[in-house]
């Protein structure tokens, strides 16, 4: 830790003073005719200013704070245009910009950069990354999960064909703030994460999503490794009389899927409707074996938003989402996922420009439904029991926010109110002994968990300087009807007394972050922070369910302690208008009272879900550690062809831990004290090296994809989990802008048909072999707006 | 002299460096033994010889001409009792299943560290205590294909000794016996009416005649079950009298039960 901090006050105190802000200008050009055109509104979104294009035009920016930028080109008659880049301090850009000329009037034809996943937004003192529509949409997505996989240090638990769940740096579950539309939260029915947050949101329906790494946004809850916010709320609708259709249809080869969307959104100055809908149908992939993996699933949503200004800078938003999963096979688990009935509704209202020292106010309440039913009816061991499980999970909170121009800075303080409710069964039918009475075990017995939060963000600046401070105050209680395991006979064999399951903890999170320009190229930031998660649901009460990736029944503890994460993030940036974009980034993380489980005894407790190895209770284990870093770079945003790389590595260590010796029965028949393991389920180094050419004035753009893994030979031997191969896979792709109504892009994944499988994919069930990738496949993505 | 790009450059390659080099730790510890361990081991003898299964060749007592196919038991609350006090195995483990058909279950590495002591008996519950026969508690074979029915009083067989016997008047046609113990029933009216249940797990007492275990030792522990012993003390016990199935006779499966007193022996090896 010491030498971190010598080595981050190494380069603070290194650095010198130099200029802070640079100069945008250009000129934009008729596409076709070459001509220059006037009177194009360009438009720095994030900085909220914007200008018209002289006679000649050209435009300029004077006076622009380092850092990296999202510009808006529009004009009647031409299709709108979007280009990233980064601004120096004391740099001159100057940009020269093609508009395709308009096919049809007032029709859009947004071609974007944003090939390349770069996305610095400098102001942060820490890793920020997000994921526009555009790249969604090229991607051919399926999920949430299994799309962000395709970024740096971002990876995800498989367990079947979708509904991945992610891992940033090492951190999952609840260690990562999973919300939606800044603030809704959606507890998953299942407990063995078969619905995680993120596969309760469809695709299809997502704006952006943004992922803050580390523990430092702390705005809508604790994330102590990181904070994923999905956007699915329009935030640029017009406010003149507008309508607009948006459908797609998208075909992949290997899995027979088939995927529609379709968006009618229309509105006024008084308001707007948005209505959407979608289809998901995929049959199983084969690997890259050619082997068939039990992986299909189909999914419908629908969801309708309503939106009201009733007054100037008012905007009154109501939404509400149905989404209904079926028949979503795990060849991973022991069971399939059967129903998945999701009703996520809420109301916003937001108001802009309150006044001088008031900036916004922003009120938010919601409520997340999930009705979640599984079974083993299809499995091999389903001859002797069947098993149903049905669990309800509800997630009611609000949150309020009031955002402070203080003139030296921007000053945000919210409340918020969250609480969680859980309650599920499952029901045996024992096969063999016919006429016996149906066994029903609880998982959750009527948990619930309360959250209250207080937070306040201060971000400023100051002679070039650019730092932010947050803290966040959390009061969690939760409780539990009594967790007990019934037998027919004998009554009561296992019970927490009303007086131990339950739990209350006041939790202090805090963080703060700098970020100082060092020249017109080069800029350094160091954060760091401390957040303070409660127990989750599942690590308070579950009973006796095989939920981790080793094969062994789970069980709660309610008085398990809070795990806090310590990190410290260095973020070099350094910007070149010929070499490109670079970033690095280092951090190091010292969690206290981790939170995972260890083996309870036989004599203790016995499993009560078959072919598992026995119990595991969570505890907090002590000390654990993560560090490691990410590097991107990419050619600068109007170099064509554009290239970029990625690399990203994380190395894990529990400080203590116990390793049972076992022998050939997998019986204990020893133990032994492990010093520094592994962390279990660490994703390898991985590096990820991307082609476009952007060819018919970025009409039509190839891609081509490598990605290399790393062997994962650093693996928990307490835990004796497996290490896996590395492997290199490659894909290509296309985006094809056909006219102002159709877009077309398409791909292929795993070009080679490569048979391999990530660290995180867990194991085939009753298996030791690992859930492979899809092999080969080939899709194409249909877009039509009007 | 370096341009500021470059030393910048140096920076971040000893800054990376850095990071690489921290994520070397210190190798894996372990911890140092100081006790005993002791491992069981079961054998089934029949009149003095290793048990030979599905042979028509054993006579009980009650004159029976009888073979055995196989034999599935557990034995729970594992003691020995020394000088420094009772050791109750536990640890890990506090039931182990025999299954004469499955070579691995007939040894158990124990857990349990043993206290370095002189041992004089070892002792356990043939079966389980009441409070530990709980059904559905197995859910994997092959421990979970010893439940006990659960209209017959649930939890688990204590044994299945399976064989077949001639019966008598016939020279050739054997019929198969479970001689089978659990939990009993009592009866208001055979055989639907069942008023109460009966455990008839026992315990065994092994006095062996003093042993002793040092640190950093482990002794062998050899459990020998003398089959023939089920059938004839003090019960005599007869095929042709109490039929194939026993399961819903709690007088046949008392008589087991007190027949079992003198069916195990010990024998103590040392490494």
């Amino acid at each position: 830790m010491k030498a971190w901090l010598s080595l981050s006050l190494f380069f603070v105190i290194s650095i010198g003073f130099t200029q802070n802000s640079g100069l945008i200008s250009g000129t934009i050009t008729d596409a076709d005719s070459s001509k220059f055109i006037p009177n194009v509104s360009v438009i720095i979104d994030s900085l909220k200013i914007g200008t018209l294009t002289n006679e000649s035009g050209y435009f300029e920016f004077k006076s622009v704070p380092a850092g990296s930028y999202q510009i808006r080109f529009s004009c009647i008659g031409y299709a709108p245009r979007v280009k990233q880049l980064y601004v120096g301090s004391g740099k001159s850009i100057e940009l020269t910009i093609d508009l395709i000329p308009q096919i049809e009037t007032l029709k859009e034809v947004v071609i974007e950069d944003s090939y390349l996943h770069f996305n610095i937004i400098s102001k942060m003192p820490y890793v920020n990354t997000s994921f526009s529509k555009f790249r969604i949409e090229q991607a051919g997505a399926r999920d949430i999960g299994d799309y962000m996989r395709t970024s740096q240090n971002i990876s995800g638990v498989r367990k079947g064909g979708t509904q991945i769940d992610p891992v940033v740096r090492g951190f999952k579950f609840s260690q990562l703030n999973v919300v939606l539309n800044n603030g809704q939260k959606i507890e998953g029915g299942c407990p063995n994460r078969m619905d995680p947050a993120t596969g309760h949101v469809e695709i299809d329906d997502i704006k952006e999503i943004n992922v803050v790494k580390g523990p430092y946004d702390l705005r809508y809850g604790v994330g102590l490794g990181a904070m994923i916010n999905l956007l699915t709320n329009e935030t640029d609708l017009p406010d003149s009389g507008f309508i607009k259709f948006n459908a797609s249809k998208l075909y992949e080869s290997n899995w027979n899927g088939n995927k529609e969307h379709v968006k009618i959104t229309g509105g006024n100055k008084w308001g707007f409707v948005s209505l959407t809908g979608g289809r998901q149908s995929y049959d199983n992939y084969d690997d890259g074996n050619g082997n068939e993996i039990n992986s299909s699933f189909d999914k419908l949503n629908y969801a309708g938003k309503l939106g009201l200004r009733p007054l100037k800078n008012h905007l009154l938003l109501l939404s509400a989402e149905e989404a209904r999963g079926r028949d979503i096979r795990f060849p991973a688990l022991p069971m399939d996922e059967r129903k998945d009935d999701t009703q996520l509704i809420s109301a916003d209202y937001k108001i802009q420009s309150v006044g001088e020292v008031i900036d916004f106010i922003n009120l938010k309440v919601y409520r997340s439904k999930v009705r979640h039913e599984m079974d083993n009816k299809y499995r091999p061991f389903s001859d002797t029991t069947v098993a149903i499980s049905i669990i309800h999970a509800e997630n009611t909170g609000g949150r309020g926010e009031i955002g402070f121009n203080l003139g030296i800075g921007e000053l945000i303080a919210a409340a918020d109110f969250e609480k969680i409710k859980k309650d599920g069964q499952r029901e045996k039918y024992m096969i063999l002994q016919p006429g016996l009475p149906v066994k029903i075990e609880n998982l959750w017995n009527n948990a619930e968990i309360i959250n209250r939060g207080f937070f306040a963000l201060f971000q400023g600046h100051h002679k070039g300087w650019e730092y932010n401070l947050s803290a966040r105050v959390d009061v969690n209680s939760a409780g539990s009807d009594a967790i007990i395991i019934l037998h027919p006979i004998l009554g009561e064999i296992y019970e927490f007394g009303t007086d131990s399951i339950e739990s209350r903890y006041t939790n202090l999170s805090f963080n703060g972050g700098i970020t100082r320009n060092l020249n017109e190229k080069f800029s350094v930031s160091l954060a760091a922070g401390r957040a303070v998660r409660s127990p989750d649901m599942t690590e308070r009460f579950i009973i006796l369910l095989p939920i981790g990736y080793d094969q062994f029944d789970y069980l709660g503890d309610p008085q398990l302690n809070p795990e806090a994460n310590n990190q410290v993030d260095i973020t070099f940036k350094y910007s070149h208008e010929r070499m490109g974009d670079f970033q690095l980034n280092g951090f190091y993380s010292l969690i206290n009272d981790f939170i995972t489980g260890r083996r309870l005894p036989p004599a203790v407790q016995k499993p009560l879900s078959k072919d598992v190895l026995g119990v595991k209770q969570f505890y907090n284990a002590g000390n654990a550690r993560l560090r490691g870093f990410e590097f991107s770079w990419a050619t600068a945003a109007d170099i064509n062809p554009g290239v970029s790389l990625f690399a990203s590595y994380t190395y894990g260590t529990l400080d203590k831990s116990i390793q049972y010796i076992l022998n050939d029965q997998g019986e204990v028949i020893d133990d032994k004290t492990i010093y520094n393991d592994a962390l279990t389920e660490i994703p390898p180094f991985e590096s990820t090296l991307n082609f476009y050419y952007r060819m018919l004035n970025g009409r039509f753009v190839p891609t081509f994809k490598l990605r290399a893994v790393a062997s994962q030979k650093h693996v928990s031997m307490s835990s004796y989990e497996a290490s896996t191969p590395g492997f290199v896979v490659a894909g290509a792709g296309f985006t094809y802008v056909i006219n102002s109504f159709f877009k077309i892009s398409g791909g292929v994944n795993n070009l080679f048909d490569q048979a391999y499988f990530e660290h995180l994919n867990r194991n085939i069930i009753g298996t030791k072999y690992s859930l492979y990738e899809p092999g080969r496949s080939f899709y194409v993505n249909l877009f039509f707006k009007i | 002299m370096l341009s500021y790009r470059a030393v910048y450059l140096t920076k971040i390659s000893l800054f990376v460096l850095l990071i690489i080099a921290g994520c070397k730790d210190d190798p894996p510890e372990e911890t140092e033994q100081k006790s005993g361990r002791i491992e069981f081991t079961f054998q089934h003898f029949l009149n003095g010889q290793p048990l030979q299964f599905d042979t028509l060749r054993y006579v009980n007592e009650a004159g029976n001409k009888y073979m055995v196919n196989e034999i599935q038991y557990f034995i729970s609350d594992v003691k020995l009792f020394g000088k420094k006090g009772i050791k109750l195995i536990d640890d890990w483990k506090d039931i182990h299943y025999v299954d004469t058909d499955i070579p691995d279950s007939r040894r158990w590495e124990v857990y349990d560290k043993i206290t370095p002591d002189e041992y004089d008996s070892v002792s356990f519950t043939f079966g389980f205590a009441p409070d530990k026969n709980i059904s559905f508690m197995y859910v994997n074979p092959p421990e979970k294909d010893m439940f006990w029915p659960e209209f017959l009083g649930g939890g688990y067989h204590y044994m299945k000794l399976n064989g077949k016997w001639l019966p008598a008047g016939q020279t050739s046609q054997t019929i198969p016996f479970d001689f089978h113990l659990g939990r009993g029933q009592v009866y208001y009216s055979y055989p639907d009416s069942i008023t109460g249940f009966i455990d008839n797990q026992f315990n065994v007492s092994l006095p062996a005649s003093g042993f002793t275990i040092l640190a950093d030792e482990t002794v062998e522990i050899q459990i020998t079950m003398n089959v023939e012993n089920w059938f004839k003390d003090p019960h005599i016990y007869d095929h042709d009298i109490y039929g194939g199935y026993i399961m819903q006779n709690q007088e046949a499966m008392e008589m087991v039960k007190q027949n079992g007193h003198n069916v195990f022996t010990i024998q103590i090896n040392k490494e």
